[in-house]
């Protein structure tokens, strides 16, 4: 489903990612471990086309209808449209634009894009109902500003409910366990696993081996330097709990 | 012949026709203007918008329409279920409406209430003004009812100049909007109105300015409220090539509550200039302001906010807020906060700011598959959010956003 070859890029002038290379298939869990400053983060950005990172050089194939796009030709929305998703390692607050508007305008879109039938009001709201329930979340909440006044469980709940309502086929979780207590995060891994089918493909950026106890990866591989250094099991991650990084080649060049 | 002897003919002209309390009204704001002249080109009020884009077109008098056009019938119908309507066409209205309300052609008084005739060009149009309404609640009427009025400019290349007054006796309510529109493009509208809001009477008050693109507008509101009053007043502005509009609002009664608020979107070479004066001559009375601006293409938005609390009034609470978003390089914002307070035991604040729309913001929504021009659209509406938040009627409030909604989805409002 994606293919991402000798990837380049780089933040404010300054290269991050030099030389990534993964291939993901559908129904497949990745996750990324490594320490800060590794590029994980960046990865995540680049994947959904935040122009703000620039690739330098070269590429990235996912696949649409059985063929391969060039990813990188494709603006955020329209990566989106195509099945897409980033959940934030830190949501963003829009003040004035209530949650249910701003998930039927998206969830239209992209059926729109897809040729799936719009949802008028009443439709959207039944449906989105059930989806809250996935993860948990208080329907107070989606009356409210997108992730205004949210706690940071609460957004990351938000962001799986986004992931649930778009249902994509590539979701890319940037650190969704970050600033969760235990509860918040069976509730949202819960979520995820929910989703998880043998159609759509999981890659779980992530610091803690802890979120992997709770989702269970097919692949674990470690970014250090800009570079997938190792990849293995979820052993690996284990392995890297008890031993940290240092063991691990240092990437970069 | 210059603007000047173009209107000393239509003075004259008015003049023939009128009794003799009209006469005495028109020959005072005459005098008015002959005493001020035209602003000159260092006058601080015009400082942003010169007067020559108002007075250098020979513009031709307004005729006389009695026909609505389908375009007016169609609003008739859109709003029908929420309010009383009624048109005026250039200013006149057909019959005397009402029911908790009066509301005929406008008597001219000038021994009441008079308008404070401080600048020469206001004066100017109101000594040649040919109608407006008369709007009066009685003592005590709530009236339950929103009222719509919209004022339909026609004729290309006319000046139409109508002069109103609102008058709310003691403890009486109402709901107000008013449309003003034009059907034909580029002639000139000058409103000025009058407003009187009794010791405990609330007017909630929203206005929408959506002229023709290529008309130019002038508009003052100058309301008194007394003891224990209450104007919520909201300005909307999307319409005109060339548009200012003046608010001003003074409080003579202790008690008394003024909120006045307002939105103006610019886009292509708009030019929109609004003016702002809340005056506090009574202790313990409050206001606030809130205005918020988009400005796209080249448009040029200029907002002039002033509080000025008189020597005496004591324990007023004021603020004020102006913050306006460009959505291109082009567009420019103009904001200028003014504070005159001559009590000492008072508070008064302002602010203001201009930026762009929050990049990591429009990130986000693009991320869910939202289009950046659609997530520009969802964030402008988000930004005039508060603004319309604030009108205190649920009729009007709806009727507010649905003019701004349909202006920022739609294009044209």
């Amino acid at each position: 489903m994606l293919k991402i070859r000798d990837l380049h890029a780089s933040v404010d002038g300054k290269e991050v990612l030099r030389g990534i290379n993964l291939d993901i298939k559908a129904g497949e869990v990745h996750a990324i471990m490594g320490p800060n400053g590794s590029g994980k983060s960046t990865l995540s950005k680049v994947l959904a086309g935040h122009p703000d990172y620039a690739v330098t050089s070269g590429e990235v194939q996912y696949e649409v209808n059985f063929k391969p796009i060039n990813l990188l030709a494709l603006t955020a929305d329209e990566r989106a449209r195509e099945g897409v998703f980033l959940a934030f390692q830190y949501p963003v607050e829009v003040p004035g634009v209530s949650n249910i508007t701003f998930l039927r305008t998206a969830f239209n879109a992209v059926c729109r894009h897809q040729g799936v039938g719009e949802m008028n009001e009443i439709e959207f709201n039944t449906f989105l109902a059930q989806k809250a329930a996935v993860v948990d979340l208080n329907p107070s909440f989606l009356e409210r500003a997108v992730n205004e006044g949210f706690s940071g469980g609460e957004k990351k709940r938000n962001e799986i409910l986004q992931m649930a309502v778009l249902s994509p086929r590539l979701a890319v979780l940037d650190e969704t366990d970050s600033g969760l207590d235990i509860d918040s995060l069976k509730v949202v891994a819960q979520g995820v696993n929910t989703l998880r089918t043998k159609d759509n493909a999981i890659l779980l950026i992530t610091h803690y081996q802890r979120l992997l106890d709770f989702i269970v990866p097919d692949f674990v591989h470690v970014l250090q330097g800009g570079r997938i250094v190792q990849s293995g099991d979820k052993t690996l991650a284990m392995k890297l709990e008890k031993q940290g990084y240092d063991w691990l080649p240092k990437g970069g060049g | 012949m210059n603007f000047n002897e173009r209107a000393r003919l239509r003075f004259e002209g008015s003049m023939k026709n009128a009794d003799s309390a009209e006469q005495a009204f028109r020959r005072h704001a005459w005098d008015a203007f002959e005493r001020l002249g035209l602003p000159g080109k260092t006058a601080e009020s015009w400082k942003y918008s010169a007067v020559s884009e108002l007075t250098e077109t020979p513009w031709t008098e307004a005729p006389a329409v009695t026909e609505e056009s389908q375009a007016i019938r169609n609003l008739r119908g859109l709003f029908a279920a929420d309010f009383e309507i009624v048109v005026l066409m250039n200013g006149k209205t057909r019959g005397n409406p009402s029911g908790e309300f009066q509301l005929k052609p406008r008597t001219l008084d000038v021994t009441g209430t008079p308008l404070n005739f401080d600048d020469g060009f206001l004066s100017a149009s109101a000594a040649v003004n040919q109608g407006g309404f008369e709007l009066s609640v009685a003592d005590g009427v709530r009236v339950v009812r929103p009222l719509l009025l919209v004022h339909v400019c026609t004729g290309a290349g006319a000046w139409n100049s109508t002069l109103n007054r609102i008058a709310l006796g003691r403890a009486s309510e109402l709901q107000l909007a008013e449309l003003f529109v034009s059907e034909s493009g580029a002639g000139l509208r000058t409103d000025i109105t009058r407003a009187e809001i009794g010791d405990g009477a609330h007017l909630t008050w929203v206005r929408t300015q959506q002229e023709n693109p290529s008309a130019t507008y002038f508009g003052e509101v100058q309301a008194h409220v007394r003891k224990l009053g209450r104007l919520a007043l909201t300005q909307l502005n999307c319409g005109a090539a060339w548009s200012r509009g003046s608010l001003k609002a003074d409080l003579h009664g202790e008690g008394a509550e003024v909120s006045i608020n307002g939105l103006t979107f610019g886009r292509d070479e708009q030019h929109l200039d609004q003016r702002v004066q809340v005056s506090h001559h009574a202790s313990n009375t409050s206001s606030a302001q809130l205005f918020k601006g988009i400005f796209d293409g080249k448009s040029r938005g200029v907002l002039n906010g002033k509080i000025y609390i008189a020597h005496g009034a004591q324990k007023v609470a004021s603020s004020q807020l102006n913050h306006n978003l460009l959505l291109s390089p082009f567009a420019e914002a103009n904001t200028k906060p003014e504070l005159e307070v001559y009590a000492d035991d008072v508070k008064a604040n302002h602010g203001a700011s201009i930026g762009r729309l929050d990049e990591g913001k429009l990130f986000y929504l693009m991320s869910r598959g939202i289009k950046r021009s659609d997530a520009e659209k969802i964030l402008a509406q988000a930004f005039s959010a508060d603004v319309l938040m604030k009108i205190p009627s649920l009729v009007l409030r709806k009727f507010a956003s649905a003019r701004v909604a349909d202006y920022i989805t739609g294009g044209t409002a």
